[in-house]
């Protein structure tokens, strides 16, 4: 698969090759497991999960966690960039990891090349921004054919621009249609993503049992210890959402602008107040 | 306290502290009375857990590996790897270097560009994750034809006890630290062992950090900032790695602007106050970039936040080199 190829069928409203985006997506990692108090589910038992894979992982954040942390794991990331793909190997071998994880391009949107039952546990975290919507039931099978029995499935996904300030929400408010217009969103008008609602009867619908599910809150409001950490993930994926935005024509492309640059401004006041929220289900292939 | 012969032992006198205590419960995510239980010897940690716990005690590290070594001797050399960390950049890191500095949007390059290579550096000084901070300080603009005062740290990033994310930094650096001895004299500089006075150079030791590296972040003999490395353990700074630290400086040289670099005659770093009393100053920050961006606006002559920013950093540079001055006149 070639970088071009993958270009071209991408759905991702972020340019997956770019430096930047890949320092905001480890840093997200690092938040998001800060946020989730772990690796893996605390209710799982560990003691039967050697095979690990995550899928879009990115430049690896969370499989390199995981492989540091559990050393007796043996972890697998797989993502449609080249960039992303060769820096987690690169990174994986800066930190003596790479006998223990390895990073593999793949098109997670086409049958995965992995043979059947093969993993203890199938890691899939914030796949809302490229995932169309009937592309989900198809992922799904492929994790359940290559999950072994009593394997874990799990699905992280997260709804965010919940802020006091206006434009803010009037720029998440753009992106969130711009997904919607290129078929990403479950919403039916497109005030959001509305996968979170979503998840636990899409793993159903897969044949997964025992469901479970937790949710989690990041408060990124001033003066909260998040702020920060949010403010620089959020500044630099507004500039890279710009694009996207404004090629699907949402607003004209002068206020997408402004409001970006605004949006990254009210992040910064005092008085900002704003939520982020996470949900996290997973189940069983019995 | 007595010389610990075992690692239960060790581990005894550093829970002795409850709070120490609960903090390493909740890092190992066990109970407070398992960790009793291991000190007694009446239970025995899974591998996962002693891995955990190496983590989160970085500055017993070594001594609690060799006393681990006793008891658990295929464990230890599992833990130390067989790989040694890379002490030299490499050439894809180098290309990748590159080619964000030619594509990265003008917004976001000095960011971008400065966290893919304190990422890397954190990576490569610190594979084993016992405790390593980089932080770039910037040389604080001048103002009224003044030489160079002070720096001011931008951005840093870590491994615990720090924090691993990307953060901005906000502290003025000045003569009293080895940042401004580097930019003075326009030379690395580093401190073996921060808990003993060892030489005539300025340094501040700040929290958890036993030894420190400094590089101006130089081009064309003028100078930009600098690169500050520290370690949680002491003698960290070897030949080979001195040598990694400043092929880290001459690659942060991409991330500034031509006019941000500064001749050595115009860098004359003064006495700024501690980190303690700078800390109040800072907490006013925005507020004061509003303030003034507020009164920009009634005056009819509206300014930018990042003007309004600069115009704060400078008030505040100036407020705190007079505070530290009347502090040591008083002194005196």
């Amino acid at each position: 698969m070639t970088a071009e190829s993958t270009k071209s069928e991408n759905t991702y409203p972020l340019d997956p090759e770019s430096e930047a985006e890949m320092g905001r997506l480890l840093d997200q990692d690092l938040l998001l497991n800060r946020t989730m108090e772990g690796l893996f589910p605390e209710q799982l038992d560990l003691s039967n999960v050697h095979r690990v894979l995550d899928i879009a992982c990115g430049p690896g954040g969370w499989a390199l966690e995981v492989a540091f942390e559990y050393p007796d794991m043996e972890v697998v990331g797989v993502d449609i960039s080249r960039l992303m793909i060769a820096y987690a190997n690169m990174r994986a071998k800066t930190q003596g990891l790479d006998d223990k994880a390895t990073f593999k391009i793949m098109d997670v949107t086409k049958p995965l090349d992995f043979p059947d039952s093969y993993f203890d546990f199938v890691n899939l975290r914030y796949l809302c921004l490229f995932m169309r919507k009937e592309a989900w039931p198809r992922l799904l099978a492929e994790c359940m054919r290559i999950t072994r029995l009593g394997g874990v499935i799990r699905l992280t996904e997260p709804e965010c621009g919940f802020a006091n300030t206006p434009a803010f929400e009037k720029y998440w408010g753009l992106f969130y249609q711009a997904l919607t217009k290129s078929g990403q969103s479950f919403s039916p008008n497109g005030q959001n993503i509305c996968l979170t609602p979503m998840l636990k009867r899409l793993l159903r619908d897969a044949g997964c049992q025992n469901i479970q599910r937790k949710a989690y809150v990041l408060d990124h409001s001033a003066g909260e210890e998040a702020n920060q950490s949010v403010y620089q993930d959020l500044r630099v994926g507004f500039v890279l959402a710009l694009p996207f935005i404004q090629k699907a024509n949402v607003a004209p492309p002068e206020v997408a602008k402004a409001l970006c640059e605004q949006g990254v401004q009210e992040m910064k006041s005092e008085e900002f107040c704003a939520l982020w929220f996470i949900l996290s289900v997973w189940g069983q292939k019995l | 306290m007595h010389n610990p012969e075992t690692w239960r032992e060790l581990l005894g006198q550093i829970i002795k502290e409850p709070l120490e205590k609960q903090r390493l419960a909740t890092a190992l995510k066990v109970n407070t009375v398992t960790l009793s239980r291991w000190v007694s010897g009446d239970a025995k940690p899974r591998q996962h857990n002693l891995h955990m716990l190496i983590k989160s005690i970085p500055t017993h590290r070594e001594q609690f590996m060799t006393l681990v070594a006793k008891e658990f001797p295929g464990f230890v050399s599992m833990e130390q790897g067989d790989s040694q960390p890379e002490q030299e950049i490499s050439s894809i890191f180098y290309s990748r270097v590159l080619r964000a500095n030619s594509n990265l949007p003008p917004v976001l390059h000095f960011w971008s560009l400065c966290d893919i290579i304190l990422r890397q550096a954190v990576e490569q000084f610190d594979p084993n994750r016992i405790g390593v901070a980089v932080i770039v300080a910037q040389c604080m603009p001048p103002s009224h034809g003044q030489p160079v005062r002070s720096l001011r740290e931008l951005v840093g990033r870590g491994t615990p006890p720090w924090n691993r994310e990307l953060q901005a930094k906000a502290t003025f650096l000045g003569a009293e630290s080895l940042a401004g001895y580097a930019v003075a004299t326009g030379r690395p500089q580093h401190e073996q062992n921060l808990t003993i006075k060892q030489s005539l150079r300025p340094f501040q030791q700040t929290q958890w950090e036993q030894s420190a590296a400094v590089y101006p972040i130089m081009h064309k003999e003028r100078t930009a900032g600098t690169l500050i490395i520290s370690s949680t353990q002491t003698d960290y700074f070897s030949p080979a790695r001195l040598k990694l630290g400043q092929d880290f400086a001459d690659l942060l040289v991409l991330a500034f602007k031509p006019e941000e670099f500064y001749d050595l005659e115009c860098i004359k770093p003064e006495i700024m106050p501690s980190e303690d009393v700078q800390r109040s100053y800072l907490a006013q920050f925005q507020q004061r970039v509003t303030a003034v961006m507020i009164r920009a606006s009634r005056q009819q002559q509206p300014i930018s936040s990042i003007e309004a920013e600069q115009l704060v950093w400078q008030e505040m540079e100036e407020e705190l080199l007079q505070l530290a001055y009347s502090a040591l006149q008083e002194a005196k």
